[in-house]
């Protein structure tokens, strides 16, 4: 991940954050940058929470309200856009009343691609597939119930062909033909992006709410392992990783039956002394042992992933950290190269090296920021500024 | 009682007959004897009990409070006047008297481009900057001063949900537009008789700030979110007041508000601490040991009020003070067998318990001795904020060795942004029931019930969760039933014994009442119903009518509750337009028994407002003289015919209130209060109307409250109670008793 020869594969799916990791080993973009330093281009891309994912020489961005759009990773011009409304899709796909924009949004969740294909999820609950040169495959609208109140964030995550989708059930679609597979009405969706990972060789996705669901059939295999208000699970080594204001590690078991025995290897509050409460928007990064987060107010922890114990908790000046209606960080922290790349949603990105002690190794900013988390390919960063998508490079 | 619209001939309805309705306005007929609910004498029995809004209604028709009263600093502030024009006279005083410390009338110039708005803020636009006087129409470079007067309608757009109304702003970008890498200036007169010295807050946002008084410039903290305060000195007679603001950027992209304004301020006025007040018509004043949205529930001579994590407050209602406490964690919900079975408990949180219940004891101490008509003193308030701390820590800490014994059994209840205390308590007279916690998701709910004198006669956890930002619906009592809502399970306690009767969980959480809609109590027919979006039979919760996902009638998409009169129930919908609609439903029964809903009209939301235009309900509409009143969370109040849905007048507030994410303009529900309906905004300040066709305000009346902790006004979120001559506000810092002297 990372390097700029990275092709997605049906095996090797990107989407939100990469491969779901935030990690980007083989990146090495600039440390340094500004509006008038070190971008290659910018693109006027329209409104939005979500990610840009990197498809070969292409980048996919989800704008609202409603929209797909590909832009050419080299020069930023835009290739193609298409418009998510039922009104734009052939009669089949109808609903009565249409679906309603959500005030809060509907364009948070990332595109996901396996290289040939890409799959949008738009927030009304339309799910379309398109190759990379923006001829539709399919798209369908699916009457289905949304578990959150500020809209549906969760990005669609591609295994195996199928697609998983957190309309509010957890709902696998056949990714060649939009057909629903299975749907999991107990696996309700949160705000994060499940998880997925095999046990014994049998695909799972883990929910933001600890459900283990198996994508073959979506038989819930456990259920409450960790509960993710906003941010997304990670699993690494076996392990199913919930870091928020509570946070917990489950060791997950090395055979999957039709019901599974998960063991608790921790649990840590966060904050364990009460009010103010501190939201974690961001999802964790796991690094060599180590766990990686921030908090809305710009609180950075470092957390040993075997003990869950706090080694390193300290406040970042990502101004004005703490301001009773200023930025908050919504975007999950990533790995390029050897760096933590940390961005709050006024533009202020901090560079930090990975460790048990605050190193602050750069810090830049654009004239407006983004919850979306950026992506990283070669010397080139992706991110999201107000409404333009920024390649930032040498 | 008045008549409602439900005696009203039926609108044609063709296939279904309908059986008996009943005709008053309160429900069965046997329960209405006795003293109506306001009048000094009533009492809440089994057949009559309390709640939220009294009987649910927010009548009290009986009552005869006071229509005016305050509660204001001492000294300098209570008698500046503010105008933004040259005063003709400057030997006379003028314009509008300061209240609750915001300048509200201002002359804005502007805008003016720059390069660096760090640099360029100390470079002089205007000719003799910083000794100008202007009057409105007056040159300022290019171009020329005019008037602004800071409310809801100047402020650049009105999204409410990410906050873009903030506080009552001067905002440039409603002024000039969106301007990048502009500068403004503002300007105003303040009159003062005596002169002296106080505190100027100037909360902004842009780049840089710069503020003069009377030509000399203003040093302070402004950068400081929290406190930006500078200490200045007014002159006796007129001062200038100027501010100069830059921005980067003047809007900015926030959640869903594309143009989020970033180049605006609010200037505020207040005394240097220690502040003291003066009151009118408050006989007393009681400082409350926690925050909480709830409103209190009057009980014969007492008041109850909730607060904090889980405290359940018995004030006595002549004297105001604080009979008994009980305050309630983990410790307090399980049985003496429970807390043996675990060694820690008695080795460690035993001791901490102990420790809390001293706490409490000192605290209430500390508490009465405050008790004043004119509220707790500046040192009273330090020494509560700081014995409040040491509580909330010790309770924290409680808290937090039983997750460490078992997380999964003891999930932190006090985990939501909102409180855990803003259910309303509710009584039948003989008791009184509370509810808190919640948390959120997995969070754990506690009900507990009380003798009046503060015997415990039972506590039941019920670990039902809560939506993200917790559970606040106010528990409802009927027929010896307590109903409780928690995220999506209906739950029906005993209320002798605690015991679950019955519960429903909704599949989707579309279908249940979600965090702030409380339950309602109603009579269908001969059948004693609860209305939780469906209908469920009180006797065994079975679904009698059962709402769809995406077509609610009651309540859906907001956070209010339905009010109810007759067979008919009111409620915002704001389910489906994306602005608040209200609606009439009729409950009936068809011949076939099962209950059927007729809507006898839809008045529709704010759309004529504008597309940025979206602030929903937090209070519940009230039915007075055969018209609704419902107020959404920026201060609009609308006026409809209940009878025909016809809108019959449409008003802001629009005084004080702050309207952002933390807190929006109104969540008060209005109320009747004897011949007046009363409008309660975040900052305490109450509209008096009189009921009718037409807007005929009688009153608007203050109470300053400025946190010694905070520095900034109480916030009131709670729907006031009449009793007899007295009104009983909560705001989260005090409970105020109002009657006129």
């Amino acid at each position: 991940m990372g390097s700029p020869a990275f092709k997605p594969t049906a095996g090797q799916p990107v989407g939100w954050r990469g491969d779901g990791s935030g990690q980007f080993p083989a990146a090495n973009p600039p440390t340094v940058w500004s509006e008038k330093k070190n971008i290659v281009w910018k693109t006027d891309v329209g409104a939005g929470f979500s990610s840009p994912v990197l498809v070969g020489d292409r980048v996919l961005i989800t704008t609202e309200p409603d929209l797909l759009i590909c832009l050419d990773a080299a020069s930023g011009k835009e290739l193609w856009r298409k418009a998510h409304k039922t009104a734009d899709f052939p009669a089949a796909v109808s609903a009565d009343p249409p679906p309603k924009p959500h005030e809060h949004g509907d364009a948070t969740p990332a595109p996901v691609s396996d290289g040939k294909s890409v799959w949008v999820f738009i927030g009304t609950g339309i799910v379309a597939c398109y190759d990379l040169d923006g001829t539709r495959r399919w798209s369908n609208w699916y009457d289905m119930s949304e578990t959150t109140g500020y809209g549906r964030t969760a990005s669609p995550v591609l295994v195996g062909g199928r697609l998983l989708v957190h309309f509010g059930p957890l709902v696998c679609l056949d990714a060649a033909t939009g057909k629903v597979l299975w749907q999991a009405d107990r696996a309700r969706a949160s705000y994060g992006t499940p998880a997925v990972t095999r046990i014994g060789g049998v695909d799972v996705a883990i929910t933001a709410k600890g459900d283990v669901v198996r994508v073959s059939d979506g038989k819930i295999l456990a259920d409450g392992l960790g509960n993710c208000g906003y941010p997304s699970p990670i699993v690494e080594g076996g392990v199913a990783y919930f870091i928020d204001r509570k946070s917990t590690a489950v060791r997950l078991p090395e055979k999957a039956g039709e019901k599974i025995e998960c063991k608790e290897l921790w649990y840590e509050d966060l904050d364990p002394n009460g009010p103010p409460f501190r939201d974690f928007y961001a999802s964790p990064l796991l690094i060599g042992g180590r766990i990686y987060t921030v908090d809305r107010d710009a609180n950075y922890y470092v957390l040993d992933a075997g003990s869950g114990k706090s080694v390193l908790q300290k406040t970042l000046a990502l101004p004005p950290a703490g301001a009773k209606d200023g930025p908050n960080i919504y975007a999950s922290p990533c790995l390029a190269g050897k760096l933590l790349f940390l961005s709050n949603d006024a533009g202020e990105t901090l560079l930090l090296e990975p460790g048990d002690r605050l190193t602050v190794v750069g810090s830049n900013s654009l004239p407006n920021g983004s919850g979306g988390t950026p992506t990283f390919s070669g010397k080139r960063m992706f991110v999201r500024g107000g409404n333009f998508l920024y390649c930032i490079g040498q | 009682m008045k008549k409602t619209v439900d005696s009203l001939a039926l609108a044609a309805w063709t296939g279904i007959a309908l059986v008996v309705l009943l005709g008053d306005s309160g429900g069965a007929s046997a329960a209405e004897t006795g003293p109506p609910l306001g009048a000094a004498n009533f009492l809440p029995s089994p057949e009559r009990p309390v709640g939220w809004r009294g009987d649910g209604t927010g009548r009290f028709p009986a009552a005869t409070p006071p229509v005016q009263w305050g509660r204001w600093a001492k000294g300098l502030t209570h008698e500046i006047r503010y105008q933004a024009g040259r005063p003709k006279d400057t030997s006379k005083p003028g314009g509008q008297p300061l209240a609750l410390g915001i300048i509200k009338d201002w002359l804005v110039a502007g805008p003016f481009p720059i390069e660096d708005p760090e640099k360029d803020i100390d470079r002089p636009l205007l000719a003799k900057e910083p000794a100008i006087d202007p009057d409105a129409a007056e040159g300022a470079g290019d171009t020329a001063w005019k008037a602004v007067h800071v409310g809801i309608e100047t402020q650049n757009n009105q999204v409410v949900n990410e906050g873009t109304c903030d506080r009552p702003n001067v905002d440039f970008v409603w002024a000039f537009g969106e301007r990048d890498k502009h500068l403004a200036y503002a300007f105003t007169h303040l009159y003062s008789p005596t002169g002296g010295k106080l505190t100027l807050q100037v909360f902004f946002a842009g780049k840089a700030v710069r503020v003069w008084l009377n030509g000399l410039p203003v040093t302070g903290n402004f950068k400081d979110p929290w406190r930006p305060n500078a200490e200045v000195e007014l002159k006796p007679g007129w001062n200038r007041l100027l501010v100069k603001l830059s921005c980067a950027e003047s809007v900015r992209n926030c959640g869903c508000n594309p143009k989020q304004s970033q180049w605006h301020f609010t200037a505020y006025l207040r005394p240097k601490p220690p502040i003291a007040y003066q009151s009118r018509n408050i006989p007393w004043i009681t400082p409350m040991p926690g925050r909480s949205y709830a409103s209190p529930c009057a009980v014969g001579d007492r008041v109850f009020v909730t607060a904090g994590l889980a405290d359940l407050l018995s004030i006595d209602k002549r004297s105001g003070k604080v009979l008994w406490l009980r305050s309630h964690t983990y410790f307090d919900t399980l049985g003496d067998g429970d807390r043996s079975a675990r060694p820690e408990i008695a080795r460690e949180i035993a001791p901490l318990v102990a420790k809390a219940l001293q706490n409490d004891e000192a605290l209430l101490r500390l508490i009465n001795a405050a008790v004043s008509p004119a509220g707790a003193t500046w040192q009273q308030q330090e020494a509560l904020t700081n014995a409040a701390r040491q509580r909330g820590e010790l309770q924290g800490k409680i808290q937090t060795a039983f997750r460490k014994l078992d997380h999964k059994a003891y999930p932190r209840w006090e985990e939501n942004d909102a409180g855990t205390s803003n259910y309303s308590p509710a009584s039948d007279g003989r008791c009184v029931y509370a509810v808190f916690g919640g948390g959120r998701d997995e969070g754990t709910n506690v009900v507990v019930c009380y003798t009046l004198e503060g015997k415990r006669r039972w506590i039941r956890c019920l670990p039902l969760g809560a939506p993200e930002h917790g559970n606040h619906c106010s528990p409802v009592l009927a027929h010896g039933k307590l109903v409780c809502s928690f995220e999506r399970t209906l739950i029906a306690l005993d209320a002798a014994s605690g015991k679950t009767l019955w519960s429903y969980t909704a599949p989707d959480r579309n279908l249940g009442l979600g965090g702030a809609t409380s339950p309602l109590a109603a009579t269908i027919g001969t059948s004693d119903v609860v209305i939780a979006r469906s209908i469920f039979d009180l006797a065994d919760g079975k679904i009698l009518w059962k709402a769809a996902a995406n077509l609610n009638r009651f309540a859906a998409g907001t956070c209010s509750t339905p009010v109810l009169a007759g067979q008919t129930v009111f409620a915002t919908d704001g389910s489906r337009s994306g602005h608040d609609t209200v609606a009439a439903v009729r409950l009936g029964v068809k011949s076939s028994g099962a209950v059927a809903l007729e809507q006898l009209w839809q008045r529709p939301g704010a759309e004529d407002l504008g597309p940025l235009y979206h602030a929903g309900h937090i209070g519940s509409p009230l039915l007075a003289g055969g018209v609704l009143y419902d107020v959404d969370m920026m201060g609009l109040i609308t006026a409809t015919d209940a009878r025909t849905g016809a809108q019959l007048f449409r008003e802001r507030i629009n005084r004080f209130a702050n309207c952002n994410r933390q807190t929006y303009g109104v969540c008060a529900s209005p109320t009747l209060g004897g011949q007046y309906v009363f409008v309660t905004e975040n900052t305490g300040g109450v509209l008096i109307l009189k009921p009718g066709p037409t807007y005929q305000e009688v009153g608007f009346n203050t109470l300053e409250s400025i946190g010694a902790e905070s520095q900034e006004q109480e916030v009131f979120l709670s729907s006031p109670v009449f009793d007899g001559d007295r009104m009983y506000l909560r705001g989260t810092a005090n409970l105020y008793c109002i009657e006129e002297k």
